[in-house]
């Protein structure tokens, strides 16, 4: 037996990360704000980590941050089983495991001069608020920017206090499916945004995240409205475990999601039986 | 050439039951263990399997080795099964008798090993010709020396006979195909076939135990009194719960 040095070479040792702050998005939705103990972290818009709950386990979360930001970087979590409910119980100052970042991400480099179409639907907005983060930051390599956001209910919509900001640099159109009194936005699912705001396919690079029922028919939609299905880029999820390529859980058709995604164009899936 | 008495008592002209993958890979691995009380601090142990040998390996357990190999040591590397793999010599044998279930030509694969081993046995009269095929298998020809003598052109010609012989009964017993033409044929099966062969299925998962290339893996958090281990066990893709979709 030879013991190795913490993490030498090893990808599946985590590094250890501290919970700087936490943020309640929704009732069921919160963002955790790391800092790695050691050293600084780089990922790029649409990068996945694998969060260690000591004592629970481990499970994959898109970065949400900017990627601009080497120092602190954010995931946002939905409590939906074991583990989410464990860090939803962690408090400022504790600490995780951080693995990562893994996979592909959205191709920044392939919309300069581009217009650029987000869509995101329910905590699929997470990995996309990365991206607009990014856009942002440097505003003047791209063209139109138009964000779209569905919710099932108001109360559900995440990043409350951010659209307004987002607004003074990129066009932002809020749906939900469900409203309340309070609300006096659109209504209706996503995809029925594209009946009031025009949409040209044209030099226009489209970014999809939502549950996946919602990342069919915008597809669809997409397609329809003529967006080639190379300049659809979608964000899938499986479940991710190792999120290197091995241990074969996030396998569809002749890719591994970790490795191979999780953003993918449409033309890269488009053969793979349902793909979503 | 070594001679026969050696050998017969070790039995290799047996196959063994299970995979090599067992050795490598195996059903249940510890990855790290860790304290949860105050700080966080993450202990690892990597196996490695010193003065190991695998005799008697055949063509096609070979080449499931290699297989896992390029899933599982392409960068970044498996590190558990790495430090496994790489201190292990292999012998491998040429096969004589390969068994009515037997496949490999099928698969474009030769009854005998062509690469992947550091020494290769194939029986002939009297004894057994040896073949290194890496500088580990080199070296151990050297050390064999005293054992072994050289190789006459007779029996060189009755080890090519003989791989000639088992190749040509194996390939009368399947029509060889190509692999593309293989995906080409399986691509053409309607969904019903599958769902008939799905249908025999009781998900006993039986399979992965003899499966010499299957690699999936689960993970889970284990504890014992205040210490944690984070442990992998073998996945069954047939398991209805294998792809189920994040809810962790």
């Amino acid at each position: 037996m030879a013991v190795a040095a913490v993490g030498g070479g090893n990808p599946y040792i985590p590094k250890l990360a501290e919970i700087l702050k936490v943020k309640e998005e929704s009732p069921d939705v919160k963002t955790f704000t790391f800092k790695l103990k050691n050293g600084e972290f780089n990922f790029k818009a649409g990068q996945f980590v694998e969060v260690s709950v000591f004592g629970m386990g481990e499970a994959p979360f898109t970065l949400s941050s900017s990627p601009f930001d080497t120092e602190k970087f954010e995931v946002s979590i939905m409590r939906v089983g074991s583990v989410t409910a464990a860090i939803h119980q962690k408090k400022e100052g504790d600490i995780v495991g951080i693995r990562g970042p893994y996979g592909t991400h959205f191709p920044l480099e392939k919309c300069e001069g581009k217009n650029i179409t987000i869509v995101g639907g329910g905590i699929g907005i997470a990995p996309l608020r990365s991206l607009i983060y990014a856009l942002i930051h440097e505003r003047e390599k791209y063209n139109n920017i138009k964000v779209l956001y569905g919710a099932r209910e108001p109360r559900l919509i995440v990043y409350k206090d951010l659209w307004d900001e987002f607004k003074k640099h990129v066009e932002v159109y809020l749906t939900v499916d469900f409203a309340d009194e309070t609300w006096k936005g659109h209504v209706g699912v996503v995809t029925s945004l594209f009946d009031v705001v025009k949409v040209d396919p044209k030099d226009n690079m489209a970014f999809v995240c939502g549950p996946p029922i919602m990342i069919k028919f915008v597809t669809q939609k997409l397609l329809e409205l003529g967006f080639a299905p190379e300049n659809i880029h979608l964000s899938l999820e499986r479940m991710m475990k190792c999120g290197i390529g091995k241990c074969g859980h996030c396998n569809i058709g002749k890719y591994y999601v970790c490795r191979d995604g999780a953003v993918f164009t449409y033309d890269m899936i488009k053969d793979i039986p349902n793909p979503f | 050439m070594l001679t026969e008495d050696m050998l017969d008592e070790v039995g290799i002209e047996r196959r063994a039951g299970p995979p090599p993958k067992f050795l490598f890979l195996p059903p249940r691995e510890k990855m790290f263990e860790y304290f949860l009380r105050g700080d966080v601090e993450i202990k690892v142990s990597l196996e490695e399997l010193e003065g190991v040998l695998l005799l008697g390996l055949r063509a096609c357990d070979l080449k499931a080795l290699e297989m896992l190999d390029k899933v599982l040591l392409e960068e970044p590397a498996d590190a558990y099964y790495k430090a496994k793999r790489e201190n292990v010599t292999i012998i491998s044998l040429d096969c004589a008798e390969p068994s009515d279930s037997c496949f490999c030509v099928a698969l474009g694969l030769k009854p005998y090993a062509e690469g992947g081993f550091d020494l290769n046995m194939s029986r002939v009269d009297g004894g057994y010709l040896l073949e290194a095929g890496s500088e580990r298998g080199r070296e151990l020809l050297t050390l064999l020396e005293e054992f072994t003598e050289d190789a006459s052109s007779s029996q060189l010609e009755e080890r090519q006979k003989k791989r000639e012989d088992v190749t040509k009964r194996l390939e009368e017993k399947y029509v060889v195909k190509s692999a593309a033409k293989i995906k080409e044929d399986v691509s053409l099966l309607e969904d019903e076939y599958f769902e008939g062969l799905a249908g025999m299925c009781v998900e006993c998962f039986g399979c992965i135990y003899s499966c010499p290339t299957c690699y999936c893996f689960y993970v889970f958090e284990e504890p014992e009194d205040e210490t944690w281990r984070r442990v992998r066990i073998w996945d069954p893709c047939l398991s209805e719960a294998f792809q189920r979709v994040a809810a962790v």
